[in-house]
């Protein structure tokens, strides 16, 4: 029963499913609903750049602050209601402890949940903490995941050395042999789990394709988005049940903060949601506050990366020292076809592989000025490593051959730099090697 | 939380199977594995709830006692089926409570039954195989009042799946495989 009561601290739309005189649960009256959020507004028919801007951001109502105050506070004070919602479980929509929710996390994930076009966010202290918790709320005990055999070695690492622990296994497929991924689901498997755009190949899954398998065996389907974000394509939309993304790298943009996101239906975000608060891995407010402020220019940073990205793989696709360039809106790639279809932007990574291998790259990477040498990507700066010495070390170079990664190959995170002044430095650092 | 159950997930499982009937199918089943005289080893099998599928990594064993040929070593097929009426009860008379908002502190759900063996053995052609008699009862400290005990006793077992089943019956199917 829901008490006449003032001004609610949370989700107003989200109320007690109980009413006196209840008997039984057909009478339940509580439905699910899109949030937590402190406002509800459709941003659906608004661009990218208005709902990143607008969407979840919630000015002060005291002082008429512009933009969301920072709630730097670990509890909230607790009333009849706030006890209410903890009796009854509907604790995700009222304030009570920070690690439960807090006024910066609901922004953010109301802007991300708008950018998707999903009811629901979560955002986490890391990429690795919205990964452990979103798989491990859709397995049960002795459950099995059909995954990506070029996935991102920290998921590995969960998936190889982690899940047997728990009695849950792993099987590895290539994620563009659709017939092999079907083929490797058990009656146990809960989960199809892959990287939208792997690394360092980038390699494009056809996520319509992979949501069809999922359906037909009733399993979920579970996409890492982090190398592309909702301006390139919406995944939920497309038919995953769960998008995760590690929002240290393009969603925050500034390679400033650590922190994760996973967007989806309201049923399976809340069924994440407990284990946000078993595992303990949520995002303090003061960080909070960067990653929405980095969020608000994600379009146009997006926009900026692409045209960087493009004519520089445009570029370096002519260069005589470089044997092969990634890019995925290059006619080149062998995903060019379904990354015209489905990309609205193709982001701001390419690799590419130059003569005189390993030695040469990493001569290449001391020559260059602009971009800066360090793991990570989807920074405003661009970002150049190696996988044969970062996150492709553990495999011997056959081993790294055979999933195609050659030596003399490159990774780049492309930032938000002038085109031509890349190029310049591409140019310099090529023909002093 | 109120008895440990979820009411708000509740009613939004409800209301979603009132748009969508579909998410209210859940299938079952249990494989038997011969091992030796009466004892089996019991594996349940995937189920689903809706359109998804759901890993269950349980098995245990059955067997019967020494008067009955068995070894004794686990339960047996009618304490399995009386305790699978019994939880059932169970479950359906803590969730009750909970949409009428009564807090529980000991609920305990005794199941009896009895058998005549002349029956299964054939040896009376009018003794009967079932079950003659199916006893329950349901003890209960909490907040709720005496009438609204009774209310939840009377819906317990009015919307319990396997009371109901062992009440009215259910069509029984069934296949032969010989792998000779
Ligand atoms: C594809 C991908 N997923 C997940 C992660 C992990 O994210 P975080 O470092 O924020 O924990 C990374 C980090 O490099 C990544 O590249």
């Amino acid at each position: 029963m829901t008490k006449e009561h003032g001004l609610i601290k949370g989700d107003s739309v989200g109320q007690s499913a109980l009413a006196p005189d209840m008997r039984w649960t057909s009478e339940l009256k509580r439905t699910r609903q899109a949030g937590p959020s402190q406002i509800h507004k459709d941003w659906s028919a608004a661009g990218f750049s208005t709902a990143a801007v607008h969407a979840g951001t919630t000015d002060d109502p005291i002082s008429g602050a512009v933009g969301t105050p920072i709630y730097q506070t670990s509890t909230f004070l607790l009333d009849d209601e706030q006890y209410r919602s903890v009796e009854e479980g509907y604790a995700r929509d009222r304030f009570i402890y920070t690690r439960y929710g807090n006024p910066n996390q609901w922004a953010l994930q109301t802007k991300l949940a708008a950018l998707e076009g999903a009811e629901s966010a979560l955002v986490f202290s890391s990429g690795m903490a919205a990964i452990t918790a979103t798989v491990m709320a859709m397995m049960d005990k002795g459950a099995h995941i059909v995954a990506s055999n070029e996935l991102y070695g920290g998921t590995y690492n969960l998936f190889n050395q982690e899940l047997p622990t728990l009695n849950m296994s792993v099987s590895y497929v290539d994620p563009r042999d659709y017939e092999a991924i079907e083929a490797a689901i058990q009656p146990n498997t809960q989960i199809l789990y892959f990287e939208a755009l792997t690394n360092p190949l980038l390699k494009l899954v056809d996520i319509k394709r992979l949501s069809q398998i999922a359906k037909r065996n009733k399993i979920r389907l579970i996409i890492d988005g982090t190398f592309l974000t909702p301006i390139s394509c919406r995944i939920v939309e497309m038919g995953a049940d769960l998008v995760i993304h590690s929002a240290s790298k393009y969603l925050n943009g500034h390679s400033d903060l650590i922190a994760g996101a996973v967007m989806g239906s309201r049923k399976l975000v809340d069924m994440v949601w407990p284990r946000l608060l078993a595992y303990g891995g949520s995002l303090d407010p003061h960080a909070c506050f960067l990653f929405e402020r980095g969020l608000k220019t994600l379009a146009i940073r997006m926009a900026a990366h692409e045209n960087s990205a493009l004519q520089l793989a445009q570029y370096l696709e002519q260069h005589p020292t470089v044997k092969r360039v990634f890019y995925p809106l290059l006619e080149s790639h062998p995903d060019n076809s379904l990354a015209v279809s489905v990309l609205k932007n193709g982001g701001g990574m390419i690799s590419f592989e130059i003569m005189g291998g390993d030695k040469a790259a990493l001569k290449l990477l001391k020559c260059l000025n602009i971009p800066k040498q360090a793991t990570s990507l989807g920074g405003v700066e661009s970002l150049v490593s190696l996988p044969f010495n970062t996150s492709h070390a553990g495999y011997t170079s056959k081993q790294r051959q055979d999933m195609g990664i050659n030596p003399g190959c490159i990774r780049l995170s492309v930032g938000i730099e002038d085109a031509a002044d890349l190029i310049n430095d591409f140019e310099q650092a090529l023909n002093s090697i | 939380m109120r008895n440990g159950i979820a009411v708000s997930a509740l009613s939004e499982f409800v209301n979603e199977i009132k748009n969508d009937p579909a998410e209210g199918i859940a299938q079952y089943g249990v494989e038997l594995n011969w091992q030796s005289g009466t004892r089996s080893k019991v594996t349940a099998l995937p189920m689903s709830v809706g359109p998804h599928t759901v890993s269950r990594d349980f098995s245990w064993e059955i067997d019967e006692p020494r008067q009955l040929l068995g070894c004794n070593h686990a339960p047996n097929p009618q304490e399995y089926l009386l305790s699978g009426v019994g939880a059932c009860i169970l479950v359906g008379f803590a969730v009750g409570a909970s949409v009428m908002e009564i807090q529980l502190e000991m609920l305990k759900v005794t199941v009896r039954g009895e058998l005549n063996l002349s029956g299964f053995l054939d040896i009376d052609p009018e003794a009967s195989v079932p079950f003659t008699e199916i006893q329950y009862c349901i003890e209960v400290t909490g907040d709720g009042t005496e009438e609204q005990f009774e209310t939840l006793r009377q819906t317990a077992l009015r919307q319990s799946p396997n009371a109901m089943t062992i009440m009215k019956g259910a069509a029984v199917e069934g296949e032969l495989i010989i792998n000779n």
